[in-house]
């Protein structure tokens, strides 16, 4: 009964964030106190989920503002009127323009940072979280999961990192940190 | 947040983030729409195969005789190394003997009714999963692409400051690129947690591989098994001498009457038929995220230990999670529609950033009609080449060559595409110059 209960009011909850919200911020000039209800809203929706099913019940939370999102989404579609402000022409500077040289060696050095580089360096940061959870005393299931998390994780904030700088030798300084935080990982393998 | 984000930081984001867009984005879109459709993977397999016996449950006796009957009809061949009984769900309701050569359906008495023939079903998951390429290598472009998206999702937010202001405004309604621009930007910030929930998940899944190798050569003598040991549970001490069939009839009682509310998904056989085999099952707990429990058995049927991916670790209880959070099948049939809303959307946004990049080009005079043609055919030759397939499935059988229709089907599209939309330029440009 207390279950359900919950589940109800984080429901609602994450619903009424998302309209709420959604009022705060049509307005011209935006509202603290509504805004710092629809946060709060959402904030009561998650610890809910949280005290209903854990993991379980935050997600569904989650689902349930995306889905509400949604529906103010495609209520806004439909009443749209047609725009009259022109699109943004910003450059991504992707390609060259007509007449700008093509800089393929430039960009495929790039790409291998990314691609290739950033593979190893981001493994390297796995190992390098590894070693210090288990320094922390974490059990080999955490540390190793960690470690799986670390990937993919340290990847992105490398790509991120290294497609953001301008220079060749910060976008290597940056390939570097991770290598050797885990040095000590390569040298004396388990630290148990 | 323009306050906090200098203009050259955005102009810098925008960069990074049209830079992974375009190199990513055709296989993105193909892994969004293949993942959107392989959510109904198990829906997909009956309206495969619709003649399978169907079941809402099976007696423990039916699944032994049927596990005996797949083991006799394998003797004389080299023994499976895993004996894999798919047990009825309420999404499944089939019982399934896969082994390392065959998969076969039981009906509800345990007999071998016919052979599973779900190809199309598992063509299509392939393909989310490894692009049809070898397994190691497809499956760590795939975790690739989860990063390349995540990196999409902070370029995405950093080179849009209004991003956030902005969540609720959508001027549909207009076709010279703000309309585009708006959906593209509304339905990212919207399915923001769930792309970086399937984008973590899947390049977890997708990287664990070679991140497992680099830990193993680091601190487990090479020995990648023993990475995850640790997180599901060991694999027991191979002992080839031979054995009886285990009683896998014992397992499923002991865990109708000691864990009643757990629901068996899969019963495992480890090397069956030979001393050193043992029996796991999948055991699925209501209301969680992970997969379910490993209950370990041996051959008698005598219980044995849990793995702890229920009430283990918080790393066995995260790593457990990651893939039902990233198929969408925590929460029966209302998730897997909310994940096929969010995933189309998904989809539509792969789809919608390459074209603003067109647009921004052809509004700047650059006009690039083989490069829009090719990606007119990325877009709508990936859904053609999964319906012919189809069909080609329903039509011609379970033995149709599906990964290479599709390749083919897609290429055609996309130089197809290419081309059609360079004639059209070249007319046009031909009919708007002054005749002499």
């Amino acid at each position: 009964m207390i279950g359900e209960l919950l589940f109800l009011t984080g429901s609602a909850c994450a619903i009424a964030a998302v309209l709420v919200l959604r009022f705060s911020w049509a307005r011209p000039l935006r509202s603290r106190p509504l805004n710092t209800a629809g946060w709060f809203l959402i904030a009561v929706s998650i610890a809910a989920g949280w005290s209903f099913a854990g993991a379980w019940g935050v997600t569904v939370m989650l689902l349930w503002m995306t889905m509400a999102a949604f529906f103010i989404l495609a209520f806004a579609a439909w009443k749209s009127p047609p725009a009259r402000r022109k699109p943004s022409n910003r450059r991504a500077g992707m390609l060259p323009e007509s007449g700008e040289p093509l800089r393929l060696g430039s960009r495929f050095i790039t790409f291998f940072l990314v691609a290739l580089a950033a593979m190893v360096s981001s493994v390297a940061l796995a190992i390098a979280t590894r070693w210090i959870a288990l320094i922390a005393d974490a059990s080999d299931a955490n540390a190793n999961v960690l470690a799986l998390f670390a990937a993919p994780l340290g990847w992105t904030i490398l790509a991120f990192l290294i497609l953001m700088s301008d220079s060749r030798k910060c976008q290597l300084a940056i390939l570097a940190v991770p290598v050797a935080a885990a040095i000590p990982a390569f040298i004396t393998g388990s630290p148990l | 947040m323009n306050a906090i984000i200098e203009p050259a930081t955005v102009k810098k984001a925008l960069s990074a983030h049209a830079a992974i867009g375009l190199v990513a984005g055709a296989l993105l879109y193909i892994v969004s729409l293949t993942g959107t459709v392989a959510v109904f993977y198990q829906e997909l397999q009956r309206v495969e195969q619709p003649n399978a016996p169907e079941m809402a449950s099976i007696a423990p006796e039916a699944v032994q005789r049927g596990v005996e009957a797949v083991l006799a009809s394998e003797a004389g061949q080299p023994s499976t190394t895993h004996l894999y009984v798919h047990l009825p769900d309420s999404e499944l309701p089939r019982t399934t003997v896969t082994t390392d050569t065959q998969a076969v359906h039981l009906a509800q008495d345990g007999s071998i009714a016919g052979p599973e023939q779900i190809a199309w079903s598992d063509f299509l998951v392939k393909l989310h999963y490894t692009l049809n390429l070898p397994t190691l290598v497809g499956i760590t472009i795939v975790g690739i692409l989860g990063v390349m998206m995540l990196a999409l999702a902070v370029s995405g937010v950093v080179a849009h400051p209004r991003i956030f202001r902005d969540a609720f405004r959508l001027r549909a309604r207009n076709d010279n690129g703000v309309g585009l621009a708006d959906w593209h930007n509304r339905l990212s910030v919207w399915t923001l947690p769930f792309s970086v929930a399937i984008a973590l998940t899947g390049a977890l899944i997708g990287l664990a591989t070679i991140t497992a190798y680099g830990i193993a050569a680091d601190d487990y003598d090479g020995d990648v098994e023993a990475v995850y040991g640790p997180i599901f549970g060991e694999e027991g001490e191979a002992d080839p001498r031979p054995a009886a069939v285990p009683d896998v009839a014992a397992v499923l009682a002991h865990m109708a009457r000691e864990y009643p509310a757990v629901r068996p998904t899969y019963a495992i056989l480890h090397d069956p038929l030979t001393m050193g085999q043992h029996v796991q099952i999948v055991g699925e707990h209501d209301q969680r995220l992970i997969f379910g429990e490993y209950y370990g058995f041996n051959a008698d049927g005598g219980f044995t230990h849990v793995a702890g991916l229920a009430d283990g670790e918080w790393g066995q209880q995260a790593a457990a999670s990651t893939y039902q959070l990233h198929f969408g099948t925590f929460g029966g049939l209302a998730v897997k529609l909310a994940y096929l809303l969010f995933g189309v959307a998904l989809t539509a946004i792969c789809a919608t950033g390459t074209y603003i990049w067109l647009g921004k080009r052809r509004r700047r005079g650059i006009e690039e009609p083989g490069l829009r043609g090719a990606w007119h055919g990325v877009i709508i030759g990936t859904p053609l080449a999964l319906a012919i397939t189809l069909s080609a499935r329903l039509v011609m059988g379970n033995d149709f060559p599906f990964a290479i229709t599709f390749w083919i089907v897609l290429a055609v599209a996309v130089a197809g595409g290419a081309e059609v939309m360079r004639r059209n330029s070249v007319t046009r440009i031909a009919a708007s110059s002054p005749t002499v």
